[in-house]
């Protein structure tokens, strides 16, 4: 993965911090159902957030794709790049 | 020391600075990240809101958190589970009730039924609870909502959110959210109500309201420095145009104007006599404070001026090192007169306790009051004795027992901060409906008027009879009607109103000792003629210490059935 698609990841994960309300510092990596507070009702806030700080707009058939930071930073890149 | 509940600290300052800084967050356009990144490092005053609801509430809730703590509240939600019958969970403490409800939800109601209904189910919550109650449903047609305003419920409010559905049209909704966050409003939506509801309708039920606006000149209501760019040099742009009309419509609103500014009185005079474009006129303020010296001690004499507490003040001023020092020596709210001036004008009006659910008719009165206040002071200083003085003044005291059309003023009065609050018991307009039920006399209500200005209801004594004991709950005097040397007539006749034709044999006065309410506690120790110990709850004297109070007979009284 290129250093711009490692500082998205970093970007996104400290945002899902923010978000899931983690206890600093956040994992280096981690996946939705690893993390209790990520349920149904904070991944659409998670989605919400990440459409306002990126200016994009996925598509509901994307939501359940959208469970770490790898993933979300995948989806956002082909959002940008389109 | 902490930032609430009236202290100051040391994180005043640093809280003002904050503040300032969240202000193009909050107040431009929302966005969910840059929002959650606004976590308050200042203590707050947390209040806590059972949610009864019935599609998700987390969405709202989670923004909440920063527009409530830029306002010092910390919301504690106790969110219940999803009910569309609204059977009301109660098992957890609160002390306000929020209805979050999408009424498309509803199945078994017919059309033209909802609001019959909603009030239903309100007046059944009521039945439980004096909490304050502010029910959001969407969609609800404006006759439905008209049907429950019109019933009168006390300290129930029913905010109409079809304006913010219009505002933002085809971003209202979102269906995308359903499927997994149980609601179908869009983000924008529960942002927009998020902000709305942390900082207007929520804090508007439980919150002391603001009395006045202090504003700086320079930089804040024009572009440039009078004294060196003079009134024909400063710029006045459009979003100072936008500051200028919300002043002008909170001022129509009942809420009094200050000038804060470091110039010279006379170049003051000049500018406005001069920049006849300027929407808000030198006359609209009814203090103005024009000295090179610092602000806190120019704002603590608008304070005193104005009868009020510095805290009920909000502090407009485009210089952060001046919101600073104001916030840490007088406790003021501060707002930050950024570049866009429409931008502060939106802070403004989302500082906690601006908007109101209703304005009463002493809100009209206020400021001729005020205005005239220097003509009574100078009669006093000069009157001989104070039966001279009251009849020069022609004093007509007017008493309400049992009124409901008073209830709203006096419930205002007890939740404010003022210097004559006796148990700081912050009676809610639904606990004086309560105690009206139980016997009307529980309620007076006292109306002063002189030749200089007609105040209004001004004071107000809650309490019951209890077997023969009088017990006064609460005694409430406004901050005007103070130092005109009629505190120990207004009451007596109050209470001997409160007694009826069989009077009791006691009286007892719930006290409590707050930050401001000395004046209060001096008052009844020297009308019992007592010392007031500090931990006291509850003074309880014969009751023939206020049949033994003499009533001047330089005052008219009236009293209404």
């Amino acid at each position: 993965m290129t250093s711009g698609a490692e500082s998205l990841e970093g970007e996104i994960r400290d945002l899902l911090a923010m978000i899931l309300k983690l206890p600093p510092p956040p994992p280096a990596d981690f996946v939705r159902g690893s993390v209790p507070q990520w349920d149904s009702l904070k991944h659409m806030e998670v989605i919400f957030a990440l459409e306002d700080r990126y200016g994009v707009r996925f598509d509901e058939s994307e939501f359940a794709a959208l469970i770490s930071p790898m993933a979300i930073a995948k989806a956002l890149h082909n959002h940008l790049a389109a | 020391m902490t930032c609430i509940a009236g202290h100051l600290t040391m994180n005043a300052a640093h809280f003002a600075l904050e503040r300032a800084a969240w202000q193009p967050i909050l107040f431009g356009t929302p966005n969910r990240a840059a929002i959650a990144g606004c976590i308050a490092s200042w203590e707050c005053r947390p209040v806590r809101v059972r949610v009864h609801r019935n599609h998700a509430f987390e969405p709202v809730s989670s923004i909440c958190a920063a527009y409530a703590a830029w306002n010092r509240i910390d919301f504690d939600w106790r969110i219940g589970s999803y009910d569309d019958t609204l059977s009301f969970g109660l098992e957890e403490r609160g002390e306000i009730e929020l209805i979050w409800f999408d009424s498309e939800r509803l199945q078994k109601v017919a059309d033209g039924k909802l609001g019959e209904w909603l009030l239903e189910r309100l007046r059944n919550l009521r039945s439980f609870t004096t909490n304050p109650i502010v029910a959001l449903v969407w969609p609800l047609p404006l006759a439905e909502r008209e049907r429950i305003t019109e019933s009168a419920l006390p300290a129930t409010y029913v905010p109409d959110l079809q304006p913010l559905a219009d505002q933002l049209a085809e971003r209202w909704l979102d269906r995308r959210a359903m499927s997994i966050s149980g609601t179908r409003l869009s983000n924008r939506a529960c942002m927009e109500i998020a902000r709305e509801l942390a900082c207007c309708w929520l804090p508007a039920a439980a919150i002391p309201p603001i009395k006045a606006v202090a504003v700086d000149l320079d930089g804040t209501l024009y572009s440039g420095v009078l004294s060196e760019d003079g009134p024909s040099g400063i710029e006045v742009g459009d979003g100072h145009i936008a500051l200028h009309r919300r002043l002008g419509e909170l001022r129509a609103s009942g809420i009094l104007l200050a000038l804060v500014t470091r110039n010279e009185r006379p170049d003051v005079e000049e500018l406005f006599a001069r920049r006849v474009d300027f929407p808000l006129r030198l006359d609209d303020f009814s203090v103005i404070e024009a000295s090179w010296g610092d602000k806190s001690p120019a704002l603590d004499r608008v304070a005193l001026k104005l009868g009020i507490s510095a805290e009920a003040i909000v502090f407009i001023d485009d210089n952060p090192g001046e919101l600073s020092e104001v916030a840490a020596s007088s406790g003021a709210v501060t707002v930050h007169a950024g570049v866009d001036g429409a931008e502060t004008a939106r802070a403004l009006v989302h500082v906690s306790g601006i908007f109101r659910w209703r304005r009463s008719a002493e809100d009209e009165l206020r400021d001729r009051d005020l205005r005239v206040s220097e003509q009574r002071s100078g009669l006093v200083r000069t009157a001989v004795s104070t039966d001279e003085y009251l009849r020069g003044l022609q004093v007509r005291l007017a008493y309400f027992i049992g009124g409901r059309e008073h209830v709203a003023r006096i419930a205002e009065l007890a939740s404010k901060t003022n210097q004559f609050n006796l148990s700081l018991r912050r009676l809610n307009e639904a606990d004086i409906a309560r105690r009206l039920v139980e016997r009307p006399a529980n309620v007076v209500a006292i109306r002063l008027e002189d030749r200089l200005s007609d105040s209004g209801i001004v004071g107000a004594v809650v309490g019951s009879r209890q077997g023969n004991t009088l017990r006064i709950e609460e005694v409430c005097i406004s901050c005007r009607a103070l130092g005109r040397r009629l505190e120990d007539n207004m009451l007596t006749h109050a209470l001997r109103l409160f007694a009826g034709e069989q009077p009791p044999s006691r009286i007892a006065f719930d006290v409590s000792k707050g930050p401001r309410n000395e004046p209060a506690r001096r008052w009844l120790a020297q009308y019992l003629n007592i010392e007031l110990d500090e931990d006291a709850e509850s003074v309880e004297m014969n009751f023939d210490v206020v049949r033994a109070k003499t009533i001047s007979s330089a005052i008219q009284v009236e009293v209404a059935p």
